[in-house]
């Protein structure tokens, strides 16, 4: 539970950006208390946030993937639900639905909201639910509002959605669309943790059965005001430039490509870059960000040809080979 | 805003004294290497050197001025270069990060000098190379040495129907193998920084009007003796004498 919020570190009280880099440690450490390693991956998560966009999270089973992100809800004063998706999910399973009441007598309809309704949203193994409700998360994720009967309800702000995936077990699920895809801002690939690592977090939970404490850092209005500043961070000509280069040479290249990414990869790809270097305290986008947050924007947009697959390459081997410049 | 404005006008004047000292240099070497080229060929007139020179100097300090701008202050300052650049290109933007941004610029500018903005190896091979090249210019002149006379070849080449006439020939000194007729082979050559008759000096004939002016001592009168007063009885007489003496 959390035990309290820390204003001392709050977005009011930054005077500089600079600051922010301790902030965020900060959050990273918070986690770490729970999370043994997957810095990156906590960092890729908070770029999201800041981007206000969604993130689609990879991995095998038993990396921690739930726990990791409910720790970060706590971490940031978010309000956390969990959906677990099933083939015989509905729509309204999660946007919510209207039932009747019974008020002073009268019987009336009064809606029930689902558990879209929160800060942090945690759509597990999506790509098992049906393509309909895939579609009523989605709409959610790009509108931030929910249609009930003639209803629109607006979500709460900060909204975002952290849609899981498994790589293996591909029977009797309903993979993506790259049309649906294409809305998750990044695409979150969890490895196996190092020995170490392991060893850590084996020691960790075979020790006590009681879940380590972690701190409020931040609130959701300060996680508002730093996505308004995400955005405030300048990028320069040439490097916004290189951005364009390399989405569009996503789309350029036939040789390994089927399709490549949109212009929404664009924004995402500089949104991104701005969030990592607010992130790491710096006040411009640097090439470095653009390189590193290439990767998650990028792969889940790229759909390789035939030719790419019988050579064994993955998506990221070709975002490689765009920003080493092999292909143009 | 206006700091960094100014900042940002202050870095580029200092890059464009640097792209104008190094174009001069350049300009100085091919100026140089021409004139040096020219004196070895005996190639005159020697400041049609500076013509290419002053073209090269003109197209390049266009061309570097357009091309460097700020890169060059970023190429020396790898570290200010991402900082440098994203302030450059927004520099109307006006947001709390933007003007943090501005403020870690000029923090950081106070560590950029002037100096660094110079290549100290390349401008010193240049300056050495300038006075080596001036050096052996001087010399080559003063000594009179050349591999080539160009100019004797172009004059054989484009002048040849005035070869063998008078006041013409191989050089203005006249035909060199009529001073080898002579028993003792006379030999002289004119220094070019050593004359003592300055040719240059001889000017066109001045051309002026004819007057016609008699000296006022000089004036005609009749002859006295050609209405002498003879008597008339003795003109016959002296008719006469004139005669026989003419042998009539």
């Amino acid at each position: 539970m959390p035990v309290k919020v820390d204003r001392s570190k709050s977005i009011e009280n930054i005077r500089s950006i600079e600051r922010l880099k301790d902030t965020f440690r900060a959050v990273s450490d918070e986690v770490g208390k729970v999370i043994v390693g997957q810095k990156k991956v906590i960092q890729h998560i908070l770029v999201a946030i800041l981007c206000d966009a969604n993130a689609l999270l990879e991995s095998y089973p038993g990396l921690g993937k739930t726990l990791t992100i409910s720790t970060l809800s706590k971490v940031l004063d978010l309000k956390f639900r969990r959906i677990q998706s099933t083939p015989d999910l509905m729509p309204s399973d999660i946007t919510g639905t209207y039932i009747i009441e019974d008020v002073d007598g009268k019987k009336a309809f009064k809606f029930q909201p689902g558990p879209i309704f929160a800060n942090i949203v945690l759509a597990d193994e999506i790509n098992r639910a049906t393509p309909k409700t895939q579609s009523a998360l989605l709409e959610a994720m790009q509108e931030k509002q929910v249609t009930a009967g003639n209803q629109t309800f607006k979500l709460d702000l900060p909204f975002f959605v952290l849609a899981t995936q498994n790589p293996i077990e591909q029977e009797g699920t309903y993979p993506l669309p790259e049309a649906q895809t294409d809305r998750f801002l990044l695409k979150i690939l969890i490895d196996y943790p190092k020995y170490d690592e392991e060893i850590e977090i084996v020691d960790r939970y075979t020790k006590t059965m009681k879940d380590p404490n972690v701190r409020t850092l931040l609130s959701a209005r300060s996680l508002i005001l730093l996505q308004q500043l995400t955005r405030q961070v300048p990028i320069a000509n040439d490097l916004r430039k290189r951005v364009v280069d390399i989405v569009t040479a996503t789309r350029t290249n036939k040789e390994l490509i089927e399709y490549g990414a949109s212009p929404r990869a664009s924004i995402g790809l500089i949104l991104a870059g701005k969030a990592k270097a607010l992130i790491e305290g710096r006040k411009y986008v640097s090439e470095k960000d653009i390189e590193e947050m290439a990767y998650p924007v990028l792969r889940h947009r790229i759909i390789l040809n035939f030719e790419a697959e019988r050579e064994g390459k993955k998506p990221d081997d070709i975002i490689s080979d765009i920003l080493s410049k092999k292909i143009k | 805003m206006k700091s960094i404005v100014y900042l940002l006008k202050e870095l580029k004047y200092e890059v464009v004294k640097m792209v104008f000292l190094n174009t001069f240099l350049d300009m100085a070497l091919l100026f140089l290497g021409l004139y040096l080229i020219f004196i070895l060929l005996h190639f005159y007139p020697i400041f049609m050197a500076l013509i290419p020179a002053l073209i090269v100097f003109v197209v390049i300090l266009r061309r570097r001025l357009n091309r460097f701008g700020l890169k060059s202050v970023e190429d020396k300052n790898p570290d200010i270069k991402e900082i440098l650049r994203t302030a450059a290109d927004n520099i109307d933007e006006d947001n709390f990060v933007v003007h943090q941004l501005h403020i870690e610029l000029i923090r950081k500018m106070k560590n950029v000098t002037s100096s660094s903005f110079i290549k100290l190896g390349e401008v010193s091979t240049k300056i050495g190379v300038t006075l080596a090249l001036s050096f052996f210019v001087i010399f080559l002149s003063a000594n009179n040495i050349y591999i080539v006379d160009l100019n004797k070849i172009f004059i054989d080449t484009f002048i040849p129907t005035q070869k063998g006439k008078e006041g013409f020939g191989e050089d203005i000194y006249g035909d060199k193998t009529e001073l080898e007729q002579i028993d003792k082979e006379i030999e002289f050559e004119f220094k070019p920084l050593s004359f003592e008759i300055n040719i240059d000096k001889v000017g066109e004939v001045e051309s002026k009007d004819f007057e016609r002016n008699y000296a006022e001592e000089v004036y005609v009168t009749q002859e006295a003796a050609f209405e002498e007063n003879i008597p008339r009885e003795q003109q016959e007489i002296v008719k006469n004498y004139f005669e026989r003496i003419r042998g009539g």
